[in-house]
């Protein structure tokens, strides 16, 4: 009888504890645990302007301690920096010109311009003027200037590399996220701007075709659900999408956006004038162009971004799986795998 | 013989039900096995663009003096370039302060356009009401909220981001309750909120099949809706037929989950039945005009196809299942349940309620874990406890479809009871976060439509607009 008692009681309790742990878990005094952040707006260069502010507003009140009041007490290194890595905030008040391979293993705090020797390797670097990063750097962070920003070959651009300007990165060199109104693969210099002209698309149509032919002109958007070729010279004036992968020729056009599920890959000579988006891999030929002076446009990735020399994007370029610039043999190489 | 006929008739009903939730379930398992283990689509939020579309806000509104500055104010503060954005607040019917506030906005802001419709012959509801926004609004997007909402600084970006893609004919952000933790009711609202939009909707489009449009905190085409002449105003559930017709034209819905905008879930069992039924009678309304087109349009692919049937039956399934009761019953009491033992029943029931349709118990814990909300998920097990009201009140909802359908009456639409604001009212202890809607203001609900057969007979007198009325806004007359 005992045993009958036990077991009953054993049978109730363990049918009754999963509503006994419901009602524990239902209660008017919990606050309610998932949030929305209302007031947050996207910036591409945040993380500089954050810290800029943060910094212009310490330095008002520094008193030469060699600590420096931010969000909690650091310590602040200023230069001539010594040969062994610097562990505090670095801040250069002026311009600066390292030559020799350097560590900073907090951020870097430019009011000049800067130069930064080969195989450096930085935190984070916020300066506001012209920043250049020479060869094979390694950022672990972000990096940004107010002017002009030079990368140049084999460096590593950690999170974030940004200019309020100008950026120009060379090749061999690897990020996660760009943002410039204008960024140039392999120049130094401004390229010369492609402006195609062509009259607006007509509205109210789609086209709905799996290859546009050489030279012929698509006067509306194209959505495909299949794969889509876009042959030499042919031109889109709306904007694409694609469910699978879209290939474009030397010397397409399309005036819109251009969308796939897939891979995309712009050869040489090619202009977008809108946002480049892909769920999968982008690859940037030589002398492409993707959005326009004075707009901001896109270029994003689920997994890779490659960028060819000679290419030009005017806006934001993110991946998730990694970016990378390349040489127009390696570039060959790789869409030759595709093709 | 006949009785022979009937049993062999009930017993494949039977059979045919339980491999019919059978699938639901293994859809619903896929479902959660992609949104926790398998590759997710990149967000269009990640695209940044100085030329985005000119989005027109359009914020239907019955007697909501209370909280319309709450809605406007927030979207006045959103980063969304003046120039491209306009704003289109529905005066349908109020008889409180709401006109005079919105002219006072008017006046202040000219890109806030209220459109005042008043008039006795004037269709009521909020597709009648879109349709005259729609008319007047100059955005090539259109974004929908309700009164009580308060949608955050970015969200309008998020929402009109999609739209560079061409193939996009509407966009979807995520609702959440404010009042989760008021009692019962809003705890079990916010899991199945969970699980059907944190996994359901995003798997959906994670694996390209059909993330539906859910009315607000969304937004649309412009182009696409005034081509097919507007919303249908016989339909309750005007964003699952703009859903369906988007589908069966060529267009596709984005779901972003970023987009996230809180709301006031139903507080009592009473006002979630007169939902959930209307819910219920809207949905299937669309899924009698759209089976067939489902099924034979060639901008769907198989999967596609086979998904937006489940999804267009969702509605149906309670009013099968309470018939498979009914079946159990009578084969049970002829004792012909030799087909499966009795227990089977209670088996039966379980089934449907953790792999049936409302955000199935692997779905939400799934949803709860992505969430972080760990605490929640203990209230899991009383998901059962709401199963045989959503049967009983969805069934009819169903039925009501089908007098709907036979005999082609109309419906008139009444304002939903809200909650806000009431003594002890759990949005009073929402969260003092910038991003929380004001707690201590009173909300008032989005049009609700009577479910009875007294339906008020709506004539079809062209709507008169008149713009730039006095004291700014539109005016809609009879």
């Amino acid at each position: 009888m005992t045993l009958i008692i036990i077991l009953t009681i054993v049978f109730l309790v363990i049918l009754l504890l999963p509503f006994l742990l419901a009602s524990a878990s239902i209660g008017k005094n919990r606050d309610l645990k998932l949030k929305i952040r209302s007031d947050n707006a996207r910036d591409p260069r945040y993380f500089a302007k954050s810290f800029t502010a943060m910094m212009e507003k310490a330095l008002e009140t520094y008193d030469g301690s060699g600590t420096i009041q931010l969000s909690r007490p650091n310590k602040l290194a200023t230069a001539p920096f010594p040969d062994e890595p610097i562990d505090g905030i670095a801040l250069i008040d002026g311009d600066y010109a390292a030559d020799r391979q350097q560590v900073f293993r907090e951020e870097v705090f430019v009011r000049g311009d800067a130069a930064f020797a080969p195989q450096s390797s930085l935190r984070a670097v916020a300066g506001l003027d012209d920043v250049v990063l020479n060869q094979d750097s390694e950022i672990i962070r972000w990096i940004d200037a107010r002017n002009h920003l030079i990368i140049r070959k084999g460096c590593d651009l950690g999170i974030s590399a940004t200019s309020a300007h100008f950026l120009s990165i060379d090749v061999d060199c690897r990020f996660c996220r760009l943002y410039a109104p204008i960024i140039t693969v392999g120049a130094e210099t401004e390229p010369t701007f492609m402006l195609p002209k062509a009259p607006p698309k007509k509205e109210g149509e789609i086209a709905r075709v799996d290859k546009v032919e050489i030279e012929e002109v698509i006067e509306t958007d194209l959505i495909t659900h299949h794969s889509l070729v876009i042959e030499f010279n042919g031109v889109v004036l709306g904007s694409v999408k694609s469910r699978g992968d879209i290939r474009v020729c030397d010397g397409a056009v399309i005036m819109g956006n251009l969308v796939a599920d897939g891979t995309i890959v712009l050869e040489d000579n090619v202009y977008v004038g809108g946002t480049v988006f892909s769920q999968e891999s982008v690859y940037v030929g030589r002398n492409c162009q993707v959005g326009k002076p004075y707009e901001m446009k896109s270029l994003v990735a689920q997994d890779n971004v490659i960028l060819c020399a000679g290419a030009c994007i005017f806006g934001y370029v993110t991946c998730e799986r990694g970016g990378m610039t390349v040489t127009y043999d390696e570039f060959i190489n790789m869409t030759s795998e595709k093709y | 013989m006949a009785l022979g006929l009937i049993v062999l008739i009930l017993k494949i009903y039977f059979i045919v039900l339980i491999v019919i939730m059978m699938i639901y379930g293994l859809r619903h398992i896929i479902f959660t096995h992609n949104r926790l283990y398998m590759r997710q689509k990149v967000s269009y939020r990640d695209v940044m663009d100085s030329d985005l579309p000119k989005v027109t806000v359009v914020i239907p509104m019955h007697n909501e003096e209370a909280v319309l500055d709450n809605v406007i104010e927030s979207l006045l503060k959103c980063d969304y370039d003046w120039d491209r954005l306009e704003i289109i607040p529905i005066n349908d019917h109020s008889t409180d302060r709401t006109g005079e506030m919105l002219r006072a906005y008017h006046a202040r802001y000219p890109f806030i356009r209220p459109l005042h419709r008043y008039g006795d012959d004037i269709l009521r509801g909020k597709p009648a009401g879109l349709n005259d926004a729609i008319a007047l609004a100059t955005g090539e997007v259109i974004i929908v909220f309700d009164a009580d909402y308060r949608p955050s600084r970015n969200l309008l970006k998020k929402l009109a981001t999609p739209f560079t893609d061409p193939e996009v004919g509407a966009v979807m952000g995520r609702v959440i309750p404010l009042n989760a933790n008021h009692n019962l009711l809003t705890c079990l609202l916010n899991l199945e909120r969970t699980g059907g939009y944190q996994v359901d909707q995003q798997a959906r489009y994670n694996m390209g099949l059909v993330p539906q449009y859910g009315g607000t905190v969304g937004g649309f085409r412009r182009s696409v809706i005034v081509a097919e002449g507007g919303f249908d105003t016989k339909i309750l559930a005007e964003d699952t037929e703009l859903t369906y017709r988007l589908y069966t034209t060529g267009w596709t819905v984005v779901y972003d989950n970023s987009a996230e905008c809180y709301e006031e879930a139903p507080e009592t069992w009473a006002v979630r039945a007169k939902q959930i039924r209307r819910w219920a009678r809207g949905h299937n309304e669309v899924m009698f005009k759209n089976f067939f087109r489902v099924i034979f349009t060639p901008y769907l692919s198989i999967m596609q196809k086979v998904d937006g049937m489940m999804l267009l039956l969702v509605y149906f399934m309670p009013f099968l299942l309470a018939l498979g009761h009914i079946d159990c019953l009578i084969l049970f009491f002829l004792g012909e349940m030799e087909l499966f033992s009795g227990w089977f029943i209670l088996l039966f029931i379980g089934v449907y309620n953790s792999w049936g349709n409302f955000a199935p118990f692997y779905e939400i814990g799934a949803g709860t874990i992505l969430d972080g909300l760990t605490r929640e998920i203990l209230a899991l097990p009383m998901l059962c406890f709401s199963f045989y009201f959503y049967m009983w009140h969805i069934s009819r909802g169903f039925l009501d479809a089908v007098v709907d359908r036979v005999t082609r009456r109309n419906v008139t639409w009444n304002k939903t009871d809200r909650f806000a604001g009431k003594k002890g009212n759990g949005a009073a202890s929402a969260p003092t976060d910038a991003s929380a809607p004001d707690a201590a203001t009173p909300a008032a609900g989005s049009a609700d439509a009577t479910t009875a057969g007294s339906v008020q007979a709506m004539t079809a007198a062209p709507a008169h607009h008149e713009n730039g009325a006095p004291q700014g806004g539109q005016e809609v007359k009879a």
